[in-house]
């Protein structure tokens, strides 16, 4: 069975290594992008089944166009895992709406809750 | 509160209805002394000698003096003129009007002391009533424009009106009947508008007199009815007696004689009883006469000499011509010729005009004055009117300008608090954040370092720290998301903390976490030491307590009991102290941690040894949120 291909992105790099090991201890093929431009090139590549988002308020533009596109046209599971809270983020129902939401700071167990079967 | 006043009224009767007349102020202080302040004493004194005034004109005034004597032992300036003005009308009500005036001055100078208008122009209506019974009209009328004069600035229509009443009636006694009718109307008309019914009734009887002089039998007899059935409705014993007086006047006008002779003898026995004497006078005189018209003289002729004595008396020369030609009729009727004779030789020596031209002109020229004071007076105030609507015009300007600049500086400082509002909210936002981020970095911190160490003992304290790690941000997480940014939800929060442990230690399929908890939200001060202790417990069990794939069971509970403590209890049922490996070494810096974060929250652990292990841990000092 062919592995399962992950998009991590997520601009903290000791988070990002860490998940990283993390997720392929699971079994994934992870990729990790940086930012949303890196996140695209790697999607259009790859064609990952499951995209872990980190998103934050700051970014709330981009990381909406980003799941947007990654879920309409790649059809890829979205998990957001974020820091910010639920009332920081505008419209945050309708952001999150179809897709996972795991706030930091979370357990190893939390995450994995979340992954593929 | 009422029935505590019926109930003082009740004792006051009961005080004043003793058969000695003369009532004791020390029995009366004695019983109003109950009541809660001054004030209130005075003023049910006062409604007591106005209810007895209304059937005994004499109990009115001993009770209105005994109020006043309290009112100057209370030194009360308010109430002084006041029972002065009382005392005096009673006076006059009992024809005496030298002490009526006497007391008015007292009253007047008091009402001017304390600026009372509205009293001063009261007592002027009352030294009109007075002038008007010793038949000094001008100074009636003087007294009666003054206190129309102060109702009218005060604006205070019921005044006004029955200012207007009572020029009526001194037009009344000037034979001006029409004129009479006419400024009873104007009062008449306020005070129907007004639904004032004792007033209304008093313009109904002015009303009626004058309609009976003009001629108009059937417009009197229905101001009189109309006014006696509002009199009767206040039950006022002096004033229906007053009614049924002016009504059987108009009866006998009317020829009505037994319709007419039963008023008066009604108006007579209640003008008797509550001591009424002017009315008295005029009730006697009005019976003997109708008694004279029916030709019943011998019936008539004791009235005519009450009369005739009564205006001795007072003094009244008016009527007296009236009472001799009745007299010497009445003497005619039954045969006594020389006694006739007397009395209308009497009568021929005193009939001349008591009624000068002198003081006739005098009420003129007041009358015009009073108009033309007021036609200029309307004239004055129609330029007050315009100058106002300009000044208000200005005004609306003036207030349009500065709510203007006002909502100018309010919306600039809105929008300056808004933006400081916004920097802060940004840095709230931005702290949760921070704090977010940093314990996963930390968490990622610990978990790389772990990945490199070899040394299983190291290993062990690493993944401890790890656990500690997220024991802590776990509350981080939970608290963040709900609505109370200082509360955490213990229960959802310990349940993420077992499956977390369990899920570390690799034990989800052999040990099982049962929980007894009380719902609860802790403040994140205490949940966090208690989190952590919790974990340090756990920890325990799950490292020592199950050994070779032993399987078991951890029980968390958590509890307030009855004195208030928050209770701890962390049980497991494995091998227990003793069958435990190396319990010494590594976890002495666990147990070391409960100790420390235990003296935090003021609790301290107790072991208990049976089947496994248990720790109970009582917290003094904790928050709840």
């Amino acid at each position: 069975m062919q592995q399962p291909i992950l998009l991590l992105v997520e601009d903290e790099p000791l988070i990002a290594q860490d998940l990283q090991g993390e997720l392929e201890a699971e079994g994934y093929l992870v990729l990790v992008a940086n930012n949303a431009t890196e996140a695209l090139h790697l999607c259009a590549r790859h064609l990952p089944q499951l995209v872990i988002l980190n998103f934050n308020y700051q970014h709330q533009v981009d990381g909406m166009a980003l799941a947007r596109l990654l879920r309409t046209r790649y059809l890829a599971k979205v998990l957001f895992i974020t820091g910010s809270r639920p009332q920081d983020v505008e419209a945050s129902e309708d952001f999150y709406a179809g897709h996972e939401v795991l706030y930091k700071p979370f357990t190893r167990r939390q995450l994995r809750s979340f992954l593929l079967p | 509160m009422t029935g505590r006043i019926i109930l003082t009224t009740c004792l006051l009767l009961a005080v004043l209805a003793a058969p000695c007349q003369d009532v004791s102020l020390d029995s009366l202080a004695a019983v109003v002394s109950a009541l809660p302040n001054d004030t209130a004493k005075l003023r049910q004194l006062d409604d007591l000698a106005n209810q007895y005034g209304a059937f005994d004109l004499k109990k009115g005034l001993e009770v209105h003096r005994q109020a006043y004597s309290l009112a100057l032992q209370l030194k009360s300036a308010k109430w002084k003129p006041k029972f002065e003005m009382a005392i005096g009308r009673t006076n006059a009500n009992l024809s005496q009007p030298d002490s009526a005036l006497h007391w008015f001055r007292l009253a007047q100078k008091g009402f001017e002391d304390n600026g009372d208008r509205k009293g001063l122009a009261s007592l002027f209506t009352k030294f009109r009533w007075v002038h008007n019974f010793l038949g000094d009209y001008e100074k009636a009328l003087d007294y009666a424009f003054k206190g129309l004069a102060i109702y009218e600035e005060l604006k205070d229509e019921p005044g006004t009106a029955i200012a207007f009443s009572y020029i009526g009636e001194i037009l009344y006694s000037q034979q001006k009947y029409q004129e009479s009718a006419d400024y009873a109307q104007k009062g008449y008309d306020i005070q129907k508008r007004l639904g004032l019914k004792d007033d209304l009734a008093y313009s109904c009887q002015n009303l009626g007199d004058a309609w009976l002089q003009i001629g108009d039998y059937d417009k009197a007899l229905a101001f009189q009815n109309e006014g006696l059935t509002l009199r009767r409705e206040s039950k006022n014993d002096v004033d229906i007696a007053l009614s049924l007086n002016s009504r059987g006047n108009v009866l006998k006008y009317m020829k009505r004689y037994p319709e007419a002779l039963a008023d008066y003898q009604e108006a007579l026995r209640l003008a008797r009883q509550t001591n009424f004497q002017p009315l008295v006078s005029t009730c006697v005189s009005n019976t003997g006469h109708v008694y004279s018209l029916l030709k019943k003289y011998r019936e008539a002729l004791p009235y005519h000499l009450e009369t005739r004595q009564r205006l001795l008396e007072t003094g009244e020369m008016f009527d007296m011509p009236e009472n001799y030609r009745l007299l010497a009729e009445a003497y005619g009727g039954i045969g006594k010729y020389d006694s006739a004779y007397h009395f209308e030789h009497l009568r021929f020596e005193i009939k001349d005009s008591l009624l000068t031209e002198e003081t006739s002109a005098r009420m003129s020229e007041l009358q015009t004055k009073y108009e033309t004071a007021q036609r200029e007076a309307k004239i004055a105030m129609q330029d007050e009117k315009l100058r106002e609507q300009r000044i208000v015009i200005w005004a609306v300007a003036a207030v349009l300008v500065v709510a203007l600049v006002a909502g100018l500086l309010l919306w600039r400082l809105s929008r300056q608090l808004r933006k400081r509002n916004e920097e802060k909210e940004f840095l709230i936002k931005e702290i949760h954040h921070r704090v977010k981020n940093n314990l996963q970095v930390l968490s990622s911190l610990l978990h790389l370092q772990s990945r490199h160490i070899k040394d299983e003992a190291a290993l062990d304290a690493v993944r401890e720290g790890q656990n500690r790690v997220e024991a802590m941000g776990l509350i981080h997480q939970k608290l963040y998301l709900g609505d109370n940014l200082a509360a955490v939800e213990m229960r959802d929060y310990l349940y993420n903390l077992g499956d977390t442990l369990l899920d570390s230690f690799g034990l989800d399929n052999r040990v099982k976490i049962v929980y007894h908890l009380q719902p609860m939200h802790l403040d994140v001060d205490t949940a966090i030491p208690l989190g952590l202790i919790i974990n340090e417990l756990v920890t325990n069990s799950l490292k020592y307590a199950f050994p070779d794939d032993r399987p078991g069971i951890v029980e968390i509970s958590l509890w307030k009991n009855d004195t208030g403590q928050l209770c701890l209890k962390v049980t497991d049922n494995g091998v227990g102290k003793s069958g435990a490996p190396q319990l010494k070494g590594s976890t002495s810096f666990g147990t070391n941690l409960v100790e420390i974060l235990s003296k935090k929250l003021k609790g301290k652990p107790e072991v208990t040894e049976g089947a496994g292990y248990s720790t109970l841990i009582k917290f003094e000092n904790y928050k709840m949120a």
